[in-house]
């Protein structure tokens, strides 16, 4: 029966059923009760709506599964299979007495919210639809729908599981409000590449909006992709009458506004909320003749993050190349010691100095690349909208983290030789990714333009092989130092500009390489990058960073036409009337302990670094920072300073710590003896506070380990017995949450009796810490303090 | 347009300074951009039983005491959501890397924000109101009184919320994004009852927050 579906497609309109909810509503169904509960209790009911869809002309019918997810059967107590298959075996029922049409599973939302933004893990969430998808096949389904999607990540973890585990078209439509932007951000085009990429079978717009709201996403949708497009409006746009929802498009507008729909290049047409079975028959009565268009033969090359796109080939594309550990001993002891919030920041400042897509590289032969990598992307994805370029040379990691990535990467990189294209192509066939083809064969880098060019036609020509279409693919004809032979520049831009003109692929350059070797690196490389620029390169990995770059790059987009009124040039050099300087400090003469206590993060290092000419670092700590600290926790305690102001002298103190720390060396460094494991207990997600309390403690001087939020009792005990902890500082936020503290402290005392504890959060007071047998109640951050610095004395 | 007084008060400063000042205009600045507030509500029947503490929202059955104390005497009212979007959460984390003093500085404007917003998509509700001569009584929240935390679940369900507003709900019940708002809010023919400050509906006796007559405690 799937084959009907495949084989009509493309030739006539296909016909969706109408709603379901909304008419299960009509005939009583109260407000939060589960719609698919009446496949077990009415039966006949359910059976009555499909078979009035069919009658109306529907194609293919909905089983009433949408909300059959193992999350909502364990909270309305309902039995999954069950549902399901009740769900398919009316929906096939109904299609055998009205002798004709399919049946499709169809899968909604699971109504939780992915990590790292929610508490659904994202293999969770694959195994949840996994369940519904192998019932749903089981029961005999003819294709799946992964509908009224608004979360792309989400609707990924559903089409893995669809595609994992049944062999059945799988269509996939997703709710956009009229902004074209999904309840989580995301947009049009950027869905458009991810679900094309892991490869659906037909792509669409359903529910949120009726079909005159919807006519212009479809154009920006048709533009986008070139899949088939499936498209299900509601209704009109739902209005309130008498507590009740309604829609007030009626069967007669909603099919000419569908015909129009249609006629932008739609071939699967169906209704969702409001819509009834005569809208589904008037609309297949003015819409069953009219022609499927032809599909678009290319579509653009986007790299994405769940909630946007960039696209290859318009303004050059900046991707940053500062996560990499290569050459920076600093980057390495952050990946040795697992300092993730010191890659997250050198991440984020790539993104606010202009970088497009962040490079993210975390080879390092001593850790585990695979498992740091994909908590790096997914910890980055939660705090950058920038799309990621992820770079392994080890396979299996590329696998887990373009599995777990939350969009269409940019994947770095492929060779053209065999071993790489078997291990990287099925990766990109499968989850999707536009994949950087580095110009190596067998024998090594070609030294000749020909060469490159003939390496890179191989690639590409590989690549449709395995049905990876040229738009996912961008050609790097290799950087190669200029010291060491002197056309390698030459050769490299040769080769770039034939790739393009010959081949019809975009393509990228690492191009700090050409400097290799020389003195004053940036006036080459710079040279160098406007030199590529000019022969058409579409994107360059590089240092944001790097204001000589920079400056090249701004001036060839103003110069060149990508630089709308020179706006963007204007807005980075408007401030700074000749070459900008290195940011120094603007409160000269500050002492460090006076800019420790003002907050002044700036002129606190620029004081640190003044002072340790002078001074012994030992000296700078004790006579000025710890004095500084102290003062301000005193005036935090007598309120005549807040909050804000205290964690401004921390961060001062921090960055003073650090110029004296880079001068001692890490053996002399002052730390704590006091480890201290903190943590907001399971089930609580508010981690604001925790965080304030971490910041505070580290300027102090602790060594704290942070295991983050919503954390079981058990990974504190085993974080306490890891780290060799003295303190545990536990937080929670609500009072349901406190069960939590509590048994985590009860288990802590079990197995580990010696460690002391401390609590905090909005709803615990001193009765309440007493009540859960904890050492001590931090009523705010700068208590949690002055207790760690009392227990530390005590060691 | 955000309550400064408010904002201090959840910063507990007292009085504040050109400092802090500063820091409050720049996550005014952040908090707006991030934000994408979004908001639904359904008109709902309400029936009480004060004698038994039990209350029915929409058909469903609530038993908490203080929920049926607060919507006595309405025969309707709205459930209501509101949310300000998943961008403040990744401000709040971002923040906590780069900028650790705007932690909670963002966090309180963005509180403020999240009351402003409610308020502001409350009207529409309002304007109901006063068509049909009834007064609204303060959102009552999941978590307050004895109203379970748990009635959240109720709450998402009956107004579709995370297909509405993007808000989902953990194991725990608690909301994602976290500057979100749930609520009952009752229609009275009454108005001498909807008077109550916001904060005296609350049986967290001891909140530093608490405001009587619109005045701290």
């Amino acid at each position: 029966m799937s084959d009907v579906i495949m084989e009509k497609l493309g030739k006539q309109i296909l016909f969706f059923d109408g709603a379901m909810g909304t008419v299960l509503q009509e005939k009583g169904l109260l407000p939060g009760q589960a719609p698919e509960a009446w496949n077990l209790t009415h039966p006949e009911m359910i059976q009555e709506i499909h078979r009035s869809y069919l009658d109306a002309g529907a194609d293919v019918v909905l089983a009433n599964t949408f909300g059959a997810n193992p999350f909502k059967c364990q909270e309305n107590g309902m039995d999954l299979g069950k549902i399901i298959t009740a769900g398919v075996n009316l929906a096939r029922q109904a299609v055998e007495q009205a002798g004709h049409g399919a049946v499709a599973l169809d899968i909604g939302p699971s109504g939780r919210l992915l990590a790292p933004l929610g508490d659904l893990d994202f293999e969770d969430a694959v195994k949840s639809f996994s369940l519904t998808v192998k019932a749903g096949a089981a029961a005999g389904a003819d294709c799946i729908l992964i509908e009224t999607m608004n979360d792309l990540y989400e609707a990924k973890a559903a089409l893995l599981a669809a595609s994992e585990n049944a062999n059945l078209p799988i269509f996939v439509t997703m709710t956009f409000d009229q902004d074209g932007k999904l309840l989580t951000g995301g947009d049009i085009r950027t869905m458009a590449a991810v679900l094309e990429g892991m490869g659906a079978d037909a792509i669409g717009i359903n529910c949120g909006l009726g079909p005159e709201q919807m006519l212009h996403l479809v154009k920006e949708l048709r533009a986008a992709t070139t899949l088939p497009l499936m498209v299900s409006p509601n209704a009109g746009l739902p209005k309130e009458r008498d507590g009740h929802t309604c829609f007030d498009v009626e069967p007669e507008e909603f099919a000419s506004l569908m015909a129009h729909i249609i006629q932008e290049g739609v071939w699967i047409a169906g209704g969702c909320c409001g819509t009834t079975p005569e809208h589904l028959r008037q609309t297949v009565r003015l819409c069953q003749d009219l022609p499927c268009l032809p599909l678009p033969q290319s579509r653009p090359t986007l790299v994405t993050s769940g909630s946007r796109s960039v696209e290859l080939g318009k303004r050059p594309v900046i991707i940053g190349e500062r996560i990499n550990p290569t050459g920076k001993s600093r980057f390495k002891q952050a990946l040795r010691e697992g300092d993730i919030p010191y890659i997250l920041r050198e991440g984020i400042a790539q993104q606010d100095a202009g970088a497009d897509i962040l490079d993210v590289n975390v080879g390092l032969p001593e850790i585990n690349e695979q498992a740091v990598m994909c908590q790096v992307l997914t910890e980055l994805q939660s705090i950058s909208p920038l799309p990621l370029q992820i770079d392994t040379s080890d396979p299996e990691t590329m696998a887990a983290a373009m599995r777990r990535y939350n969009g269409k990467p940019l994947v770095n990189s492929v060779t053209a030789k065999q071993a790489s294209i078997e291990a990287i192509f099925p990766l990109v066939k499968k989850y999707g990714g536009v994949v950087i083809g580095l110009t190596i064969t067998e024998e090594g880098i070609p030294p000749t333009a020909q060469g490159r060019v003939d390496a890179a036609r191989k690639i590409i020509d590989t690549a449709a092989d395995y049905g990876i279409p040229k738009s996912d693919i961008i050609i790097d004809p290799l950087t190669m130092a200029v010291s060491a032979d002197s056309d390698a520049a030459l050769v490299t831009l040769e080769a770039l500009r034939r790739i393009q003109e010959e081949l019809g692929v975009y393509t990228s350059l690492g191009v700090s390489n050409v400097s290799f070797g020389l003195p004053q690196r940036e006036a080459v490389t710079s040279a160098f990058f406007l030199m590529a620029l000019q022969a058409g390169l579409s994107a360059a990995i590089m240092n944001p960073l790097s204001e000589p770059m920079m400056r090249a790059y701004r001036a060839f987009c103003a110069l060149s036409g990508w630089d709308a009124n020179c706006m963007a040039y204007i807005h980075a050099y408007s401030q700074t009337e000749t070459a900008p300087v290195p940011v120094k400090s603007t409160g000269d003469n500050y002492s460090l302990k006076h800019a420790i206590e003002k907050g002044l993060k700036d002129a606190a290092a620029q004081a640190a670094t003044e002072g340790i000419q002078s001074m012994t670092g030992l000296d700078m700590i004790n006579q000025e920072i710890v004095p500084a600290l102290d003062e301000v926790g005193k005036r935090f305690e007598a309120k005549t300073l807040f909050l804000p102001q205290l964690l401004m002298s921390a961060d001062a103190a921090k960055a003073a710590f650090e110029v004296i720390k880079a001068h001692m060396g890490e053996e002399q460094s002052e730390q704590s003896k006091l480890r201290i494991v903190i943590a907001t207990v399971k089930g609580d997600v508010h981690d604001i506070g925790k965080n304030i309390v971490r910041v505070l403690l580290e300027n102090y001087g602790f060594q704290v380990f942070d295991l983050g939020k919503d954390v079981p009792p058990e990974a504190v005990v085993a974080a306490v017995k890891k780290e060799n902890a003295g303190l545990v500082g536990l937080s929670a936020l609500m009072t349901t949450t406190v069960a939590h503290m509590k048994e985590t402290i009860q288990l802590l005392r079990q197995e580990m009796p010696e460690v002391k504890i401390m609590v905090g959060g909005a709803v615990l007071t001193q009765e309440y810490a007493d009540m859960l047998g904890a050492d001590f109640y931090g009523p705010d951050a700068m208590a949690s303090v002055r207790y760690a610095m009392k227990l530390a004395e005590s060691l | 347009m955000l309550d400064r007084q408010e904002i201090l008060r959840y910063l507990e400063i007292p009085h504040s300074n050109s400092t802090i000042d500063n820091l409050i205009d720049r996550a005014e600045k952040e908090v707006l951009q991030a934000a994408r507030p979004k908001h639904t509500s359904r008109r709902i029947f309400i029936r009480t039983d004060i004698s038994t503490g039990k209350t029915l929202l929409a058909g469903t059955e609530i038993t908490s005491r203080s929920l049926t104390e607060h919507l006595q005497g309405c025969q309707e009212g709205f459930l209501f959501a509101c949310t300000l979007g998943p961008g403040i959460d990744s401000l709040v984390k971002r923040c906590s890397l780069t900028e650790p003093p705007m932690l909670p500085v963002i966090q309180a404007v963005s509180a403020a924000c999240t009351e402003y917003y409610a308020d502001q998509a409350q009207k529409e509700l309002e304007d109901y109101a006063a068509e049909h001569n009834l007064f609204l009584r303060p959102r009552y929240s999941p978590g307050y009184g004895d109203f379970s935390l748990s009635c959240q679940r109720f709450l998402f369900d009956a107004l579709d919320i995370p297909k509405k507003i993007g808000v989902s709900l953990t194991s725990s019940f608690l909301m994602i994004p976290f500057k979100s708002v749930t609520a009952v809010i009752g229609l009275s023919p009454d108005p001498s009852l909807c008077h109550v400050h916001k904060c005296m509906t609350c049986t967290a006796k001891n909140c530093p927050f608490r405001k009587e007559d619109g005045k701290n405690v």
